[in-house]
């Protein structure tokens, strides 16, 4: 019977037969990842960044087949190898990011890595102003917008009540149906409504908030 | 002990660890949350989008990981969503169902407000003693909830997301609305880039052709707008004055007024049109937009247009006018061209078809319906010439 080794390097090969945007060659990489997994015959270790290190692996691999040599070694020692090399390069960061802390001037990473320091600092203050700001807008409505889009021709049933309804406590769709007396045609129709032209408004609510791109919430909160 | 769990799973679904990296971010999603149970909705639905946006990544597929809404802290909070946009395809929906605790269940509900607009839901089971995420499988549509026993494997999955050329599926429907905000969906053209711009195309054809002693004179144009003046008279000045291309006042009001007063379609159309052209803003304004059609699978095979014109209308609907017209070497429609307005359940509602002669010949240069759908409604527009069918999903 074939053993898992040989099974994964004609595995291997198969994918390489395909063009890397194959269907197929990406088929053969769930088969590859299924049998590795489950085989429990990866490099383990116990440290909080090794399932970090291992998706860098995955993705690194996968999409580097072609470098794969059988001559030299099986695929889980090839995986193997880049595992520890990434295992490495966490461990690295991990160390640095504690010398850091412990003298935390004069050290050239202060100046390498900014980012990674401003993402240490966040903290729960913008995150109830997120809240707060953005359940205000829905209460006072300023530019009469949610109440102004209806479902169908009921005034009654507009962006701002259902927004009401579904935070912070979720009332179940049918129960708002039944209580604006909707048929069931419309009782199906009413989470598509909310889909489709109440949660885009949001949405561009908190774009304007520039809270979407968390790389713009950085910068705000360096200076 | 993984090793032991994982060979219970199923054959076709794919484990993966769950990293530091994604449960930091469905801490700091989930701290957002002002209620314990909205936060452990917001954690498992974030670990399940970063699980699936992983796994695609492994596959060199391309994702849009901070465009979903389950990445906008505002939309979060008003909506359980855990979508992701999968870029060139459309929103990809990641639903997490916890083992222990749903281990015994044979189905994962779907919240009502993201059973629509998406392009398939997929299944991720979280162990997170384990960190153990799997991609148990998906389907393409969902009601309140997908059972586990119709999932379809991840490997149909890839088919699904790679397999049908982008150019032909339109993931969710073509919203008409936002074309009156001037958002027009991808692969609708103007009249002028597809057809030649020399051609007023669409204007009134047939009966009388009202003479303009000088074309380029705007003020005798609006004279042809009088009351007195025959419809077909009205109706064509009406879009010459868009194609004439001034934007003034004078051109901007006497359009408007012909809105309001007059009652003949085929004007009050033309008038909305042409408002388009000279003002896109302007509240009344109509836009209408054309797409080439292949009439038969062949590489050089014959096309007609297929217009989708709307404006606005009273109590929040819009009017929608459908026209096909021949295209490249064709001067008349084929016989047997059928153009229909279906309901989304596949019900014909209208439906009108391009004549031949005895010899065979097309006897129509155009074929089209006009209607106006209640607010929110789905339709479909098909035209079918022979064994060709094309459908497009569009929503008033």
């Amino acid at each position: 019977m074939d053993n898992i080794h040989t099974q994964l390097r004609q595995l291997v090969a198969e994918a390489c037969t395909y063009p890397p945007e194959s269907v197929e060659r990406r088929q053969r990489l769930n088969q590859i990842i299924r049998k590795i997994m489950r085989s429990g015959k990866l490099w383990r270790e116990k440290t909080e960044y090794y399932n970090d290190a291992l998706q860098e692996t995955w993705e690194y691999c996968c999409g580097h087949l072609e470098e794969y040599d059988p001559e030299r070694a099986s695929v889980i020692t090839w995986l193997d190898n880049h595992l520890k090399k990434r295992l490495r390069s966490w461990r690295d960061r991990a160390y640095r990011q504690l010398n850091r802390q412990i003298t935390p001037s004069n050290t050239e990473a202060n100046f390498t890595d900014p980012i990674e320091r401003v993402v240490a600092e966040f903290d729960i203050q913008p995150v109830l102003e997120i809240w707060e700001k953005t359940t205000e807008w829905v209460n006072k409505d300023p530019d009469h917008l949610l109440c102004k889009t209806c479902f169908r021709n009921c005034p009654d049933v507009n962006c701002q009540v259902l927004f009401l309804r579904r935070f912070p406590s979720e009332t179940p769709w049918n129960d708002i149906a039944s209580d604006f007396d909707l048929t069931p045609a419309e009782t199906k129709d009413l989470p598509k409504f909310y889909n489709r032209k109440c949660l885009p408004l949001l949405r561009e609510f908190g774009t304007s908030q520039g809270y979407i791109d968390p790389a713009k919430t950085r910068t705000k909160r360096k200076s | 002990m993984i090793s032991q769990f994982m060979q219970t799973l199923d054959d076709f679904s794919i484990p993966l660890f769950i990293p530091s990296q994604a449960k930091s971010l469905a801490e700091q999603f989930a701290a957002q949350q002002p209620t314990p149970q909205k936060a452990t909705q917001v954690y498992l639905n974030t670990l399940a989008v970063c699980i699936v946006n992983n796994y695609l990544r492994i596959m060199g597929i391309p994702t849009n990981l901070t465009t979903g809404d389950s990445w906008n802290p505002s939309v979060r909070l008003y909506a359980d969503v855990a979508d992701l946009e999968v870029v060139g395809r459309g929103r990809l929906e990641c639903r997490p169902i916890q083992v222990p605790e749903d281990l015994n269940s044979t189905a994962c509900s779907v919240p009502g407000e993201v059973q629509s607009d998406r392009i398939g839901y997929v299944i991720v089971e979280l162990d997170l003693e384990q960190e153990l995420a799997t991609l148990l499988g998906f389907v393409e549509t969902a009601n309140d909830s997908i059972s586990l026993r119709q999932l379809r494997s991840p490997d149909e999955l890839l088919e699904h997301l790679l397999s049908s050329p982008q150019a032909e599926t339109v993931p969710t429907s073509v919203n008409l609305r936002q074309w009156l905000q001037n958002t027009v969906t991808t692969g609708w053209e103007t009249v002028e880039t597809l057809l030649s711009p020399a051609e007023p195309s669409f204007a009134v054809r047939g009966g009388e052709t009202a003479v303009i002693e000088n074309p380029d004179s705007v003020a005798s144009v609006i004279r042809l707008l009088d009351p007195d003046q025959s419809e077909e008279v009205r109706a064509q000045a009406a879009g010459d004055l868009g194609y004439m291309g001034v934007s003034n006042s004078t051109t901007i009001n006497a359009l408007t007024e012909l809105l309001a007063t007059a009652e003949d379609e085929e004007t009050r159309w033309q008038a909305a049109l042409s408002l388009g052209k000279l003002d896109p803003n302007h509240p009344q304004a109509g836009i209408r937009r054309v797409r080439a059609i292949n009439l038969t699978s062949k590489p050089n095979s014959e096309q007609v247009a297929l217009m989708v014109a709307i404006m606005p209308k009273a109590n929040d609907r819009i009017g929608v006018w459908l026209q096909v017209e021949p295209l490249g070497s064709l001067t008349v429609l084929p016989g047997g061209l059928a153009l229909r307005v279906l309901s989304m359940s596949g019900e014909t509602r209208l439906q009108v078809e391009a004549r031949s002669d005895r010899q065979g010949s097309g006897l129509d240069r155009t074929i089209g319906r006009r209607f106006s759908p209640p607010p929110e409604t789905g339709f479909q527009v098909q035209l079918q010439f022979g064994s060709t069918i094309v459908t497009e999903d569009f929503l008033a």
